[in-house]
């Protein structure tokens, strides 16, 4: 062979290596399942292999055995923070909520960088989302246990208050009264209420919010799921006179009687004053005594700017539907219009890291641990391991090769390529060669 | 070994065992036992051997080295032996040469480079054992080691995997260097290697849900040896020849048990010698195994295989094999593996013609993971 052959060849090995940087990584197929399931029987301890295993259970929905697998990888490698990310995700999979939140923020404890917290912020977001309509399937599920049990009477649960008008621009405001409403009664220390997002779920779930339309009885009986002993439920629309009009009413869980009544109108600027009045007449018929320093809370106002009120409530109406990018933006919108609207900028901040963590994928979330979106293919014949432990060890030879060899990759045990040189030479190769080593002596002997 | 091994481990800041690694080899690993092969002749060659056989304990110790970094050990301690009818035997005993290899995986799975060193560690043996030496070369009646002692060597490669749609493609290189070596204890006799030069191209996929498939193809190719002494070899050189392997495989997974078929075929070009070159030669090899889940610990996979040599100046040898593959996984990092096969051939006697054969395989290995 000649130098420039040896170069050449050379070159090509060198260029190969060069190669290496290119290329997206992959995740394991649910395809190749069986293939890993029947590595890990010969390495049921082994993290990697149990780790692409995990990867394909859950990409094939199999939430149970992910979770089995990313158990041993964690008993092994307790640091493996790509593993622990996709425990989480394998949680929510599971609908094991709380266990998820436990992943998450453990994995948060760790100080991670800004981008990776800020999915994993995203994550418990939505997981506050999951769990809330989980609760509220349960508790649907246990209405009849739940209806005998009676709900606490200082508990008050707000409903999303009813537009009956045409215009739809204001619809919006259905969540925004109800959660100024949610403000105000949350001021009063006698009383506890359901948050906003927990009693959504629950109608959500009872699929009454698209109706918006709820009846004493209805509303009672949402308010036994929530365990509010009281219901506010209430309607606005534009009179005639181009004011704005409120209604509101308490019903009481217990009995679905409607305990007190509050209503007025006031032009539209003057939402936020009628709102307060509301409150306040709605407090003074359920008999409930305010201090100085409530009453003075209440009248607070969050935002003078009706505007931006009106993007916060499109916020919420978004946030409601689950589209979260919708709602960051008219949260920030609200917030930019107001800087001192501090819900619409603690919203904004939310719903921003939720849109972030739900568009993100488990691979991603693990990636950014460092174990890559896909950190690569798994030691299952389809992966590129295999495929490359194959390569190294069938040109640079090591004993080590026998270590991989499992019944599952496709063994071959070919023979060496490096000769027995002198042997060769002598042409001896092989008992039935040996026996023309005596006339090779001859042949080549020295005279 | 292990302790050096360790130290330099330390010293290169290797990952803590169980840490995320992309390393081709991220885990400690050990491996020894007891590998036996025998072929008996019925009716002798034509210098009447009866039996060669050989045992060898291998050694192989494979050390993660940070994140994307491994080095394995290898070598062997064997005791080849040839029989002749006439009572008269012949063994050689010792070390075989020493492979010292580090892998560096760039890129999680996609490539890697190696640099193997290969240490003379190998028994040089007086030339009235070279019949016992030669009879363990073959390649076609395998022995567990072929080789034992030659020189310094260094061999560089890299290997690189990507995807193409379905299927997996792995590409390799290298390049081998061996020094000069004294072949013969006895006798001044050096020889020269020249280098070697191997590319590797594979292809492999995942066939229906069960099935796996691979395809590859080695191809060697040398410069010319050359060797200068006085007594038994004099002067002279040898082209060893060009070889190709072709692989084909298919593994299908039946429950918790796998069908696999493998099969190689080995073609070597026709050497040149300032002596007796040996003729282009063919051996092709296949073999059909079932690993059976026998219990959660135990695997039994039965074997039959056919081997078929044909070199060019005559007719060569045939051999099938039937024998069984036995795994067991004692605890959770110790496992061991006893491999078991018989069977009748024949190799083709330019005087005598045919001469029937036994071959006889045990093998007895423990794996140590950490």
């Amino acid at each position: 062979m000649t130098v420039s052959r040896w170069l050449a060849l050379l070159a090509a090995c060198v260029g190969l290596s060069a190669c290496a940087s290119g290329g997206a990584p992959m995740t394991p197929a649910p395809a190749d399942l069986k293939t890993l399931e029947a590595q890990r029987a010969q390495h049921p301890t082994d993290p990697a292999l149990n780790f692409q295993l995990a990867k394909a259970y859950y990409a094939s929905d199999r939430f149970a055995d992910a979770r089995q697998a990313l158990a041993i990888v964690l008993t092994q490698q307790p640091t493996n923070d790509a593993a622990r990310a996709y425990l989480g995700f394998t949680y929510e999979g599971l609908e094991q909520f709380d266990s998820a939140r436990a992943v998450y923020t453990q994995l948060l404890a760790k100080q991670p960088k800004g981008d990776v917290a800020k999915l994993l912020n995203g994550r418990l977001a939505l997981l506050t989302r999951h769990e809330l309509h989980a609760q509220a399937r349960l508790a649907i599920a246990r209405e009849a246990q739940l209806s005998k049990t009676p709900p606490d009477p200082h508990t008050v649960a707000v409903f999303p208050f009813h537009y009956t008008g045409a215009d739809s621009s204001l619809r919006p405001l259905e969540r925004g009264i109800a959660a100024l409403m949610i403000t105000d009664f949350g001021r009063v220390h006698s009383l506890r209420l359901v948050e906003r997002e927990r009693l959504q779920a629950l109608l959500d779930e009872m699929q009454l919010a698209a109706s918006g339309r709820v009846d004493p009885s209805t509303g009672a009986r949402s308010g036994k799921l929530v365990g509010a002993g009281q219901v506010v439920q209430g309607q606005f629309a534009m009179t005639p006179s181009a004011n704005l009009r409120i209604d509101a009413a308490v019903v009481r869980a217990g009995d679905a009687q409607v305990a007190a009544t509050g209503s007025g109108q006031d032009r539209l600027q003057g939402l936020f004053d009628l709102e307060k009045s509301v409150v306040f007449q709605l407090l003074a018929k359920m008999n409930v005594p305010l201090t100085p320093a409530e009453s003075v809370a209440i009248n607070q106002r969050p935002t003078r700017d009706l505007q931006a009120f009106l993007l916060y409530s499109r916020g919420l109406e978004a946030q409601d539907r689950g589209d979260f990018r919708a709602a960051a933006a008219d949260f920030q919108g609200a917030s930019q219009r107001d800087p001192g609207f501090q819900a619409a900028g603690t919203q904004a901040q939310g719903a921003s890291q939720a849109a972030a963590g739900g568009s993100a994928s488990a691979p991603e979330v693990a990636g950014a641990f460092g174990g890559g979106p896909a950190p690569g293919p798994a030691p299952g014949p389809s992966e590129n391991t295999t495929t490359l432990t194959s390569a190294i060890n069938s040109t640079v030879p090591s004993g080590a090769g026998i270590v991989t060899s499992t019944p599952t990759t496709v063994q071959i045990t070919t023979p060496p390529t490096d000769p027995n040189r002198i042997c060769e030479a002598a042409g001896c190769a092989g008992p039935q060669r040996a026996t023309l080593i005596g006339s090779l002596i001859i042949i080549i002997q020295r005279p | 070994m292990r302790q050096r091994l360790l130290l330099l481990a330390l010293a290169l800041g290797a990952a803590p065992v169980g840490a995320q690694n992309v390393a081709l080899y991220d885990h400690w690993n050990g491996l020894t036992g007891v590998l036996y092969q025998n072929y008996h002749f019925d009716q002798g060659l034509v210098n009447g051997v009866e039996t060669s056989a050989q045992w060898a304990i291998p050694i192989v110790a494979v050390a993660p080295l940070g994140r994307g970094m491994s080095l394995d050990l290898s070598t062997n301690y064997a005791h080849s032996t040839v029989t002749l009818y006439s009572g008269q035997s012949q063994s050689l005993s010792g070390l075989t040469d020493t492979q010292l290899r580090w892998l560096y995986t760039l890129g999680r799975d996609r490539a890697v480079t190696s640099l193997s060193v290969n240490l003379p560690t190998g028994v040089h043996f007086p030339v009235s054992d070279l019949s016992v030496s030669g009879s363990v070369g073959s390649n076609f009646l395998s022995y567990p080691v072929s080789t034992y002692g030659t020189g310094f060597g260094v061999t560089g490669g890299a290997a690189y995997a990507t995807r193409a749609g379905s299927w997996n493609v792995g590409l390799a290189g290298s390049l081998r260097y061996l020094a000069n070596y004294k072949p013969f204890s006895d006798q001044g006799v050096e020889y020269k290697p020249g280098m070697e030069g191997r590319i590797r191209g594979a292809l492999d996929r995942i066939v229906g849900q069960n099935g796996h498939i691979v395809m590859g193809l080695t191809y060697s190719t040398f410069s010319t040896d050359t060797y200068n002494g006085s007594g038994t070899f004099t002067a002279g050189w040898y082209d060893p020849g060009s070889r190709f392997i072709g692989e084909l495989g298919y593994a299908r997974l039946l429950g918790r048990n796998t069908l696999t078929f493998a099969a190689w075929d080995y073609y070597r070009l026709e050497s040149g010698a300032s002596a007796s070159p040996p003729p282009k030669e063919n051996i092709f090899d296949a073999e059909l195994r079932f690993a059976w889940q026998a219990a959660q610990k135990l695997q039994v996979e039965p074997v039959v295989g056919f081997r078929q040599w044909s070199p060019a100046d005559y007719r060569g040898g045939r051999l099938a094999t039937f024998g069984a593959n036995l795994r067991y996984a004692f605890a959770e990092r110790f496992s061991g593996q006893l491999t078991g096969r018989y069977g009748p051939g024949w190799v083709y006697d330019p005087t005598l013609g045919r001469a029937d054969l036994q071959s006889t395989t045990l093998y007895l290995l423990g794996r140590y993971q950490y």
